[in-house]
């Protein structure tokens, strides 16, 4: 036992036996002068009180009251089990699709060790286990000496499926040569025995899918065995989706056209052979793709690896690189490259053939792999572009036309309803009649712009910076040729300025907006409608950097110019209303945002009906407020509303589904219903990517909004790569300081937190919140979610002071910016009581009661006296209640 | 099955019928508390402790040592899922800024049995019977005379321990800091 507490414990239980009155004095004479066993003893007695009621319940009670009990991770609960006819000694390994554990045959009469592969909980087991029973016979009439076999498979009582394999002693291929420092001929040898049983298992319609060199092991006595041969497939769902398909393959070794989940043959597995031998030859991998997003890793794999002997690791001392980079310059390099081509279709023509230039090189005959001719990435360009490339050119063609082209007017009548209205709004003033011609101008080029939108690709990605050229090359001749019509040029550009916003190039629009503006200020007048229509681009504009008060400043005088000249009631007011309402939202002001809202729709379903994307635009956009107020189901309502009235208008791939979809999602998960919300995020994620390419901020927020989901659902690791990924994203795609990044910054953050990695949490959160209180201002409400997020970390770092500062500075912007009876008010106050009560501060306890009794009647008021969060809140109270304490 | 050697070894032998016990127990409790059942938690508990000491008595050396063993898984499981359940359920908002809220469930009776175990590996270095006081009594749920059994003191010291080893931990929570 410890001196210093045997000393202090000895006190402290003599004190005990005085009444409270006299335990100070008391321990003052058994101290002494010793000053810090007094403080320390006195600290006990502190305590002493608060103890009697401490653990009193055994901690099973705790835990019981809170839900049932399911799996828990950290038991493993195989060892000693019986699995069919085996019995499970020990686990070997642990992967993405489950445990591996050896095991042995139950009878004692002979000893046989087998690799018992039981798939991890979630695979669908039933799926497993059908396409189990059809594969089975084709797995196992694959009879190489080099293939480890597979024997049986089954589920266990609980239905968990598992595969029985002949176990190898062995260790990994990469593994083996690196220790034994084989030459490259040896390794070269070695690689020749593996490719003849990928070719044995490709002549028996087996792919492997899944080669690395984790699955290849090699005997003691150097005999390759390949392992999980067809696993992948069996465990691949029938509807796989980009997510779930990932996770059953290792990125590093992944084909291109695996990565992009297109169909996988035997080319495939050619690739990841590709990739093996570049490592085994040079010691590095020729990409990194661990970690990296789906979209990123697509990309890193489409490009044309380096090759082998400019890779040679930095490890090998420098006389040995020279000589091995020389060693694989020519043949090596041409053979490596030749299998690993991005393009299927340009590798060789079967693994037998691959092997065959190794065996020709090795015997010093000339091969046949030639360095790719092709530049694969102008082809893919064209592929992808199409669409874009189309539109640019449509840009170029409608200006060089002098604008108002009549080819154009058969476009235009397919928005017939569009026109109608500006037909409408012209009727409602003379001026705008009179120039009824500068709005069909507007009609063309905003139809354009519409194009775009749609049309708009992934910025960040190389290739596009060819559409944008097309633009760019646009915007100069609007500058150049149009320089005597200003009032044509700042129409054109406010139309620009759009497109360039939807391409999320901000600069550029903020600048063409500018200069409009300017221009029209000038030409049309201040308060004019030209004025007003580019002060709303330029609010859009503001507000998608997250420039807040500036767009508020736009949104507001052009709302005023609007009323002015339109009258309170007319679709350009509705449109301003409706920026205005969504930038309020954004800046936590809901009460404010909704008024706006529901006037614009008022306004829009009168002047639009309801069959308009304006309209639906507008309901949506008051949905989220509905979802912000905790008015859970109204907001349903308004989105499912949204949601059947947008399928009408649009074709099956639209910007706006997706993003109904994915707001859709975001309610269903608050609601707990998963499975609905998962479906539409994968939905509104495939849509995105097919839309936007595969890095957009929009992207990034279907990434954002799927790793909440997998969060909830307790698939934490998957949720922290898809919350790493749509951070890196929406670095890499928005303005510095954009509040989404803080978003991204948060979840992770969560995420960490309840993975218990309390300092990395607390690193995040952090800087989450420092963004968001730079761009939202100190008492935003989402600035009270960042502080109380860090204040549960410095909880659970044991540092109820620093929480309690926290939760009280949140509490306080809830109390401002949230109705009364908003139960998250409540919860907060819960929280600094219970922070203040740890921190066992006597001088806090009157504001610690006082929150309490606050908290209760609110819990009780909105969840009921029997609720966790109510009971919780009320034994807090009776705890702090005895004023005994001195 | 083999026999084990350590208490390492039967820890995680006996682990997964704990693990079972637990849930039987926690339904049980539940339904008692809806149902107004007589039975009471004790003797859940105690029938629980019956069922596996019968399931396993080739691994003990005598009740005493059954009870430690016990009350060591028993503390493994529940710390283990504590951890497990200390999850997220909810964000707010369109894309949802997510909010942990869920840091209260584990603090139903203000007792967050992750920091306790995490003080009570404090307490085991300064004092070790007191730890396996608390461990028996809180983890393992023991009566006064099953911990008293099981460490071979009197049950007079074991009352004495659990006062002074809640006190001891109690300012260490609150102190949230090693001393």
């Amino acid at each position: 036992m410890n001196r210093r507490w045997e000393s202090v414990e000895r006190i402290l239980e003599a004190a005990l036996e005085h009444t409270p009155e006299e335990r100070s004095r008391f321990v003052r004479t058994q101290c002494g002068a010793d000053e810090e066993l007094r403080a320390e003893v006195e600290a006990y007695l502190n305590c002493s009180d608060e103890s009697e009621t401490f653990l009193v319940k055994p901690a099973w009670q705790a835990l019981s009251l809170d839900e049932d009990m399911d799996d828990s991770p950290e038991i493993d609960p195989y060892p000693g089990r019986r699995v069919g006819v085996y019995r499970i000694v020990r686990r070997i390994a642990s992967g993405g699709m489950g445990s591996v554990y050896l095991a042995e045959r139950d009878d004692e009469h002979f000893e046989h060790r087998v690799a018992v592969k039981i798939i991890r909980h979630g695979f669908g087991s039933a799926d497993i286990l059908r396409r189990f029973k059809a594969e089975r016979q084709l797995l196992a009439r694959l009879d190489h000496t080099y293939i480890a076999k597979l024997l049986d498979g089954g589920a266990t009582e609980e239905g968990v499926p598992y595969l029985v394999m002949e176990f190898i002693d062995g260790e990994p291929i990469d593994e083996y040569c690196a220790k034994r420092n084989l030459s490259v001929e040896a390794r070269l040898k070695l690689f020749l025995a593996i490719c003849s049983a990928v070719q044995y298992a490709h002549q028996n319609l087996v792919v492997h899918r899944d080669l690395k060199p984790q699955n290849i092991l090699i005997t003691n006595d150097g005999t390759p065995k390949l392992l999980d041969f067809g696993i992948a497939r069996l465990l691949q769902s029938d509807d796989d989706e980009t997510a779930t398909s990932f996770r059953t393959m290792t990125l590093n070794y992944a084909s291109p056209e695996q990565i992009r989940c297109d169909v996988v043959g035997t080319a495939s597995d050619q690739y990841s052979l590709g990739v093996i031998l570049f490592e085994l030859l040079c010691g590095e991998r020729p990409y990194r793709l661990d970690g990296l997003s789906p979209a990123l890793a697509e990309r890193s794999s489409e490009t044309p690896p380096p090759k082998p002997s400019a890779s040679v690791s930095d490890s090998f001392d420098d006389r040995y690189r020279k000589w091995l980079s020389r060693r694989l310059a020519g043949d090596l390099d041409n053979i490596v490259l030749m299998a690993m081509r991005p393009v299927a279709e340009r590798r060789y023509p079967s693994v037998e053939r691959f092997a065959n230039d190794i065996r020709l090189h090795l015997s010093g005959m000339p091969v046949t792999a030639r360095p790719d001719a092709l530049s694969y990435r102008t082809r893919k360009f064209i592929r992808r572009n199409a669409v874009a490339v189309a539109a640019g050119l449509v840009v170029l063609l409608s200006l060089s036309a002098g604008l108002v082209s009549t080819s154009w007017q058969a476009r235009i009548a397919q928005r017939e309803r569009d026109a109608a209205d500006i037909a409408r709004v012209a009727e409602q003033s003379q001026r705008e009649a009179a120039e009824s011609n500068a709005h069909r101008a507007e009609q063309v080029s905003r139809f354009l712009g519409d194009l775009f939108e749609v049309a708009a690709p992934d910025q960040s990605l190389g290739e596009t910076l060819t559409a944008r050229q097309v633009l760019d090359r646009g915007t100069a001749r609007i500058e150049s040729e149009l320089r005597n019509q200003p009032k044509t040029r700042a129409m054109l550009m406010t139309t620009m300025g759009g497109v360039y916003m939807n391409l999320g190039a901000y600069e550029e629009a903020g600048r063409l907006l500018q200069s409009a503006l300017e221009i029209r200020r000038e030409e049309c007048g201040p308060s004019s409608e030209e004025t007003a229509e580019t002060l709303n681009s330029l609010a859009d504009l503001a507000q998608q950097r997250g420039e807040y008060d500036k767009a508020e400043h736009a949104y507001t005088e052009a709302l005023d110019i609007r009323r002015d000249l339109l009258g309170p009631d007319s679709p350009g007011v509705a449109e301003t209303l409706n920026g205005l309402g969504l930038l309020l939202e954004r800046k936590g002001e809901y009460e404010r945002s909704e008024h706006m809202l529901r006037e614009a729709l008022a306004m829009r379903e009168k002047f639009l009906t309801l069959n308009h994307f304006d309209t639906v635009e507008t309901m949506l956009n008051l949905a989220g407020v509905c979802h912000r107020l905790n008015r859970l189901d109204e907001s349903l309502e308004l989105y499912s509303s949204a949601l059947a009235l947008e399928r009408r208008l649009t074709i099956d791939l639209h910007p706006d589904l997706a993003v109904i979809m994915n707001s859709l999602a975001a309610l269903l998960i608050d609601q707990e219903r998963y499975d609905q919300a998962e479906s539409f995020l994968n939905e509104s994620l495939s849509m995105r990517r097919k839309l936007f390419g595969v890095e957009h901020p929009r992207v990034a927020s279907s990434l954002s909004n799927l790793a909440n989901l997998y969060k909830a659902t307790d698939r934490l690791n998957q949720a922290r790569s898809l919350y790493e990924q749509s951070l890196a994203m929406r670095r890499n795609t928005l303005p510095e300081h954009h509040p989404d990044i803080a978003l991204s910054l948060n979840n992770l953050a969560s995420l960490h937190y309840a993975q218990k990695r309390f300092g990395q949490a607390a690193f995040y959160y952090l800087d989450a919140l420092k963004l968001w209180e730079r761009q939202l201002g100190r008492t935003h409400p989402t600035v009270a979610v960042a502080l109380i997020n860090l204040a549960n970390v410095r909880m659970g770092q044991g540092n109820p002071s620093g929480a309690a500062a926290l939760y009280r500075r949140a509490l306080a912007i809830r109390r401002e910016s949230l109705p009364d009876d908003h139960p998250a008010t409540a919860k907060t106050g819960y929280y600094l009581a219970l922070a203040l009560a740890r921190a066992g501060n006597a001088s806090h306890r009157d504001e610690a009661s006082q929150l309490l009794t606050e908290s209760i009647e609110r819990f009780t008021g909105y969840y009921g006296t029997d609720h966790r969060l109510t009971t919780a809140a009320r034994k807090l109270l009776a705890n702090l209640q005895p004023e005994t304490r001195p | 099955m083999a026999t084990p050697e350590t208490d390492e070894d039967r820890i995680r032998t006996i682990l997964p019928l704990v693990y079972d016990e637990l849930r039987r127990l926690a339904r049980h409790y539940i339904r008692r508390e809806r149902a107004n059942h007589t039975l009471g938690p004790t003797a859940l508990v105690h029938e629980a402790y019956l069922r596996l000491a019968e399931q396993t008595s080739t691994l003990w050396k005598n009740r005493g040592h059954f009870y430690s063993i016990a009350a060591q898984a028993m503390r493994r499981v529940l710390v283990n899922h504590a951890v497990h359940r200390r999850r997220i359920k909810r964000g707010g908002g369109r894309e949802a800024v997510e909010f942990d809220e869920q840091q209260v469930m584990c603090l139903d009776d203000s007792v967050d049995l992750i920091s306790v175990d995490e003080a009570l590996q404090s307490l085991a270095e300064v004092d070790e019977q007191k730890a396996r006081v608390v461990e028996m009594k809180f983890f393992g749920s023991l009566t006064n005379e099953e911990t008293a059994e099981a460490l071979g003191v009197s049950v007079t010291t074991v009352k004495r321990e659990w006062r002074l080893a809640r006190i001891w931990l109690l300012k260490q929570l609150n102190a949230g800091e090693r001393t």
